[in-house]
């Protein structure tokens, strides 16, 4: 392990093309003017911390959460930068107030919402949708508890009885192995 | 000086309120107390029972904000404060002050009151006569001086109405006062809601009550007072008796509203405020506005 024990110790500020041209000791330390960022290099290469540092005044925030007396004072999640290509787990969607495309949020009366065309948008959930290309591109639907898909319009499912009949059918199911044949009731002709 | 404990899940009102065996009640513990000692409230899912007390030389100190909550149940409530008191991370919520005109939420009722409240949050609270000190904090006969400092505090749905005198968030009936008093606000947030057109109704309302040859001094900072209703509202009631220091605030949507340095009146963008959230959005006006302290 090398240690830089020689005082003072003192980060190289450059810009980043200046500093990867460097080949330094490893472990020297570095801070790119012109992209912000942080690097260490290793002995071989130099690495590059995936955060940008952002500038600090000296000045705080009005209200009540810079001071840090309600235990919020960090800033992050202040900037606007784009995330891609990064995996989430274990994390919340709360309230939002920003009225951009594509903004999503949950209220606390448990809605799921989107932000398109100028408004908020009820996201559908415990609710699943599809279109069956090999039913003859019917819209079919699986309610919540049901193993099976249903088409919307007739209530039928997709599986079939030995008999060839929908094993449930108008959103019902008889015992057996067989289904009965409906019985249409169209009414006063 | 030594420290108790209460729990609202597991605390009873009985043995020595330590920290494995809380009491239940602010009463109790006050009880069995004296002064310069610490209430100490552990963050519990049952909410506190915030009722009538006479708080005299304690401090009271809530494990979290969000995790102690004292809710008084929509009653007309509130807390005398004597002496040097001192309350910390606490959350009280639910009271109207209608009908109790001599009493705020916080008031300071003593010949010479300290008090410091640091990171507390106080809502849904609906105040009616400010002149005789009905308000979140407050007093109703201050006989003499008090120094009361306010920091890092959140208060929102605040609901100002009128018993035809102005409803205020801080109200203060001030007697014999020959030592100048003080009331500090620094890096709050507060929003208020008022719930009748009544221009009486204000943020601040300090009313001279007679006995006094000084006026208290108050002094905002870094704080952002927000006026949610849509209505019309004051900065001040319709008393103004103090001398007034405000700087590094934002008071939005408040008519008469005073200048100073670093004074703005733009919508504060909050990241959320209809569902409670009053974090600063990236673009608010308010980041890096206020001053150090």
């Amino acid at each position: 392990m090398k240690q830089i024990t020689t005082p003072p110790f003192k980060v190289l500020v450059d810009t980043k093309a200046n500093i990867l041209a460097t080949t330094p000791d490893a472990g020297k330390l570095a801070y790119a003017t012109n992209t912000t960022e942080f690097y260490l290099y290793d002995g071989t290469n130099w690495k590059v911390a995936p955060l940008e540092l952002k500038t600090e005044s000296s000045a705080p925030d009005m209200g009540a959460y810079d001071a840090g007396y309600l235990g919020i004072s960090d800033k992050m999640g202040y900037d606007e930068n784009y995330i891609t290509d990064k995996s989430l787990s274990n994390v919340r969607i709360l309230e939002n107030a920003l009225t951009q495309e594509g903004a999503i949020r949950t209220t606390t009366a448990g809605v799921f919402q989107i932000y398109l065309n100028s408004k908020w948008n009820d996201v559908v959930i415990n609710f699943v949708l599809r279109e069956d290309s090999t039913e003859g591109y019917e819209y079919e639907h699986k309610p919540v508890g049901f193993t099976e898909w249903i088409e919307i319009m007739s209530g039928n499912s997709n599986t079939k009885d030995l008999d060839g009949k929908p094993l449930i059918q108008q959103y019902t199911s008889s015992m057996g192995a067989y289904q009965p044949d409906l019985q249409l009731d169209g009414g006063s002709f | 000086m030594a420290t108790y404990y209460l729990n609202a899940d597991t605390g009873v009102d009985s043995g020595a309120g330590g920290s494995g065996a809380p009491w239940l009640t602010l009463a109790y513990a006050y009880s069995h107390s004296t002064g310069g000692d610490t209430l100490y409230f552990q963050n519990s899912t049952a909410t506190y029972t915030f009722s009538n007390q006479t708080l005299a030389n304690r401090t009271i100190t809530g494990q979290s904000a969000t995790g102690v909550v004292l809710d008084g149940g929509g009653a007309v409530v509130g807390w005398a404060l004597q002496g040097t008191v001192t309350i910390n991370n606490i959350t009280v919520q639910n009271i109207t002050k209608f009908g109790n005109q001599w009493r705020a939420v916080l008031s300071v009722s003593g010949s010479e009151v300290i008090l410091t409240v640091n990171g507390c949050i106080f809502h849904n609270i609906e105040t009616f006569r400010s002149d005789y000190g009905d308000g979140v904090i407050g007093s109703s006969y201050a006989q003499g001086r008090f120094n009361v400092t306010i920091n890092g505090c959140l208060f929102y749905d605040i609901k100002l109405n009128s018993s035809g005198v102005a409803g205020a968030v801080f109200g203060f009936r001030v007697m014999n006062n020959t030592v100048a008093s003080s009331f500090s606000v620094t890096n709050c947030t507060v929003c208020v809601t008022a719930v009748a057109p009544n221009k009486l109704l204000g943020m601040f309302n300090f009313f001279d009550a007679g006995g006094n040859t000084t006026l208290p001094t108050v002094t905002v900072k870094n704080t952002i007072l927000s006026n949610q209703s849509g209505l019309t509202l004051k900065y001040e009631g319709n008393t103004i008796w103090y001398t007034l220091s405000v700087t590094y605030s934002d008071l939005y949507l408040l008519t008469s509203a005073p200048t100073g340095t670093g004074v703005i009146t733009s919508d504060p963008l909050f990241v959320d405020p209809t569902n409670s959230n009053f974090r600063l959005r990236p673009t608010s006006p308010c980041i890096d506005t206020g001053t150090l302290v």
